[in-house]
């Protein structure tokens, strides 16, 4: 927290899919070095929330701006600054984890990019893969190439969609680590998932989405444990 | 439930429920759409033959006799080739949704015949040659009993093709399949060069096996007609009833040659010069490291080529000839070329890139293969076609170009507004579901056809002017289409869109 201006700022997002209403007026902000969960059930928005956040799907209104950028207005300075691991899939079935992260690198103008792309397939356990497509690898190989292909840039913003969906302990642990590194220099990361229990580990304040609309804002520690659980479940109107 | 059905009865229970799926999966009216396809089936198989045998002037019959059983031995060339391009035929449902679904050979091979008819080449064919046969038949009950023999042979044909595409995808399951196929490929191909290059063609027609076939046809006695076409019925059957085990076993087996080209190791590529060319050369990976779409091209390169090789053909015919090609090449992919990212178009669209990039890069990887295919058939085909006059060559020349352009801006019309989702990872993957396919391939075939005959009228005239100018027409008119795709496509909702049809979410 530095006190300047928040680098994901969204105000009364709406996003409508002909009669069905997924985003109805989300607010919430990021700021510099700070990690924000957003959780919720299935169909609550969150990943709708990402996909504009990233660019993907415009907003039917509202304001959503990353790194002091209008996602609408200028969406490539945006996606410039976004690193996005997509919630489901998000490869390409028949490129090499290389072949990725290079389309990454020539379309985001990087220069001397192989030894950061490098030392994150080693940390990712993907090393051994970096030239197999990837049709042939598991949901949570994917999970993991997608969140390395979210951070190779040190994006200013990383929106990460369900990264742990699959992931094995290891995982789990350098997607941790990537993180941190991150928010250390300044980055704002923003958490979708579905998995209350690591979204706490990993994240100091959490929104909390149920049928397209924020129900709740408070800090991870208050959705830890017996009385942490029943707060979400009674937020959720389990 | 199923416990009380039997085994052919739980096979045509299990048609029933997957076609109906299919039919509102691709929003119809089950009842109007099968309606629909009996009418047609009934026009182009029954009525339209009859008609022709009719009232079309028998005195053009005769040369028609003798190309018959050409006609007939083409057309089990012509099913054998899809259905080994194929990997035996099309899914009623996608093997990625119907993995769940308990879906037995039996109705996985039948499944697979139904659905032969929505390949537009097998119905040109088929209509052609049972028209054909009516015709030199004549009329009366003699052309309704050829047309009858016609169908026979279509049927049998079919399905013996089809049991050899499963028995093909079956041996490439084997540790050396892929290669024992490819041997396989290279002697018939060798023995065709062989046979080419030893006997004159009327010899080899003459010993055609559908010489004796056509003539009990025609002119057989009624013991040999009914004899011969029990025959060919039983073949059909005994296809049918070979084909289930070997589908059965191929339904418990994984696709070698695509696991193969998912656990080696690519070699890594230099760095991209600039942001196209890396889309570029990502497209253009993502159709060559696809066994259905190499398999495609192999089958819409080869049969053509081989055809221009064998026959000569005159100019007027070598224009024609790109649409034919390019008609071809874009329904491997071409007509649903945002599908090539599948479950990474998400991803992509996130990236930095100027949209029109992109498309462009998709669009020039199906610009470079229809047109490098349409233009290299036009190189070998000329070799044989004889002197040309120069408002040919011009027009052979335009039509590549025409043909390239049209096949191009319709498949990026078609692809930004009706995207689905489609895995083209195995050899039974097609770019659009079956019906969708069958319009794809009328509505191609027929715009690109009209152009190329609108080419070679304007160069029978001589008039190298008049080619260039119905050139530049069709030119415009394919580049007005594409800047309406473009401008859709620009659109962020629009491609929200497709990437939401094409990851299926």
């Amino acid at each position: 927290m530095t006190g300047s201006a928040p680098l994901v700022r969204v105000d009364g997002l709406q996003v409508r899919f002909g009669a069905v209403r997924a985003v109805d007026g989300v607010d919430l902000s990021v700021d510099e070095g700070q990690v924000l969960a957003l959780v919720g059930g299935n169909g609550a928005g969150k990943s709708t929330t990402m996909r504009v956040l990233a660019g993907v799907v415009p907003a039917t209104s509202g304001s959503v701006q990353v790194a002091g950028v209008d996602v609408r207005a200028d969406p490539l300075a945006a996606k410039r600054r976004t690193g996005y691991c997509p919630d489901v899939g998000g490869l390409l079935p028949r490129a090499t984890p290389w072949e990725h992260l290079q389309l990454s690198a020539s379309l985001r103008g990087l220069q001397g990019w192989q030894p950061r792309a490098e030392h994150l397939l080693k940390r990712f356990e993907l090393a051994d893969v970096a030239d197999r497509i990837t049709a042939g690898f598991s949901h949570g190989m994917g999970r993991r190439l997608s969140v390395v292909l979210a951070g190779l840039h040190r994006p200013a913003v990383l929106l990460l969609d369900e990264p742990f969906d699959g992931v094995d302990p290891l995982g789990v642990e350098a997607t941790f680590e990537l993180v941190e590194d991150l928010t250390s220099t300044g980055s704002a990361v923003l958490v979708s998932t579905h998995q209350l229990d690591l979204a706490t580990q990993v994240a100091r304040d959490a929104v909390v989405l149920r049928g397209g609309a924020v129900v709740g804002r408070c800090p991870t520690s208050e959705l830890v444990g017996h009385d942490g659980v029943r707060r979400y479940r009674a937020l959720l109107g389990t | 439930m199923r416990g009380q059905l039997n085994g052919q009865q739980r096979v045509v229970h299990e048609l029933r429920v997957l076609v109906g799926f299919r039919l509102r999966v691709d929003g119809g009216d089950p009842r109007r759409s099968l309606a629909v396809v009996a009418a047609v089936l009934l026009l182009l198989g029954a009525v339209v033959p009859l008609t022709v045998a009719r009232w079309a002037p028998q005195e053009q019959a005769s040369p028609l006799v003798n190309l018959s059983p050409s006609l007939w031995f083409a057309f089990l060339l012509l099913t054998l080739g899809t259905s080994l391009a194929s990997g035996g035929g099309r899914e009623l449902m996608p093997r990625q949704a119907g993995v769940v679904f308990p879906v037995s050979a039996a109705a996985d091979q039948a499944g697979a015949l139904l659905l032969t008819p929505l390949n537009l080449a097998w119905s040109v064919q088929a209509t052609l040659v049972v028209t054909t046969t009516a015709y030199t038949a004549g009329p009366g009950w003699r052309g309704v009993l050829a047309l009858l023999a016609a169908w026979v042979w279509v049927l049998s044909a079919t399905t013996v093709a089809q049991l050899v595409g499963w028995s093909a995808e079956l041996v490439r399951t084997w540790r050396l399949g892929s290669h024992l196929l490819m041997a396989a490929w290279l002697l018939g191909a060798v023995a065709v060069a062989a046979v080419v290059a030893t006997q004159d063609l009327g010899s080899v027609l003459a010993a055609l096996p559908t010489l004796p076939l056509y003539v009990t046809a025609l002119a057989g006695s009624p013991l040999s007609w009914v004899a011969v076409q029990a025959l060919l019925l039983g073949v059909a059957v005994g296809a049918v009833v070979l084909a289930v085990p070997v589908v059965e076993r191929l339904q418990r087996r994984p696709t070698p040659r695509q696991s193969d080209a998912e656990t080696r190791s690519w070699r890594r590529p230099r760095m991209p010069s600039s942001p196209l060319a890396a889309a570029v050369a990502t497209d253009v990976r993502s159709v060559l490291r696809s066994s259905p779409l190499r398999r495609g091209l192999l089958l819409v390169l080869l049969v053509p080529w081989a055809l221009a090789v064998l026959l000569p053909l005159p100019w007027a015919a070598v224009v024609v000839l790109p649409a034919l090609v390019a008609s071809g090449t874009a329904l491997l992919h071409g007509v649903n070329v945002v599908a090539l990212d599948g479950a990474g178009a998400v991803w992509r669209e996130s990236l930095p890139h100027d949209p029109d990039v992109t498309l462009v890069s998709r669009l020039l990887a199906l610009a470079t293969l229809c047109g490098t295919a349409s233009a290299v058939l036009v190189v070998v085909a000329s070799v044989r076609a004889g002197a040309p006059e120069p408002s040919e060559v011009v027009a052979a020349v335009t039509a590549v170009v025409v043909a390239t352009a049209q096949v191009v801006s319709r498949c990026a019309r078609w692809s930004v507004h009706h995207p689905y989702p489609a895995e083209l990872r195995h050899g039974r993957d097609a770019p659009a579901p079956p019906v969708a396919m069958a319009g794809y391939a009328v509505r191609l075939t027929m715009a690109t056809t009209v152009g190329a005959l609108l080419l070679s009228t304007a160069a029978a005239t001589g008039a190298v002017s008049l080619v260039l100018a119905v050139g530049l027409v069709l030119l415009s008119l394919s580049l007005l289409r594409l800047r309406r795709a473009f401008a859709e496509h620009s659109r962020q909702e629009t491609r929200a869109r497709v990437v939401a049809a094409v990851t299926g979410g």
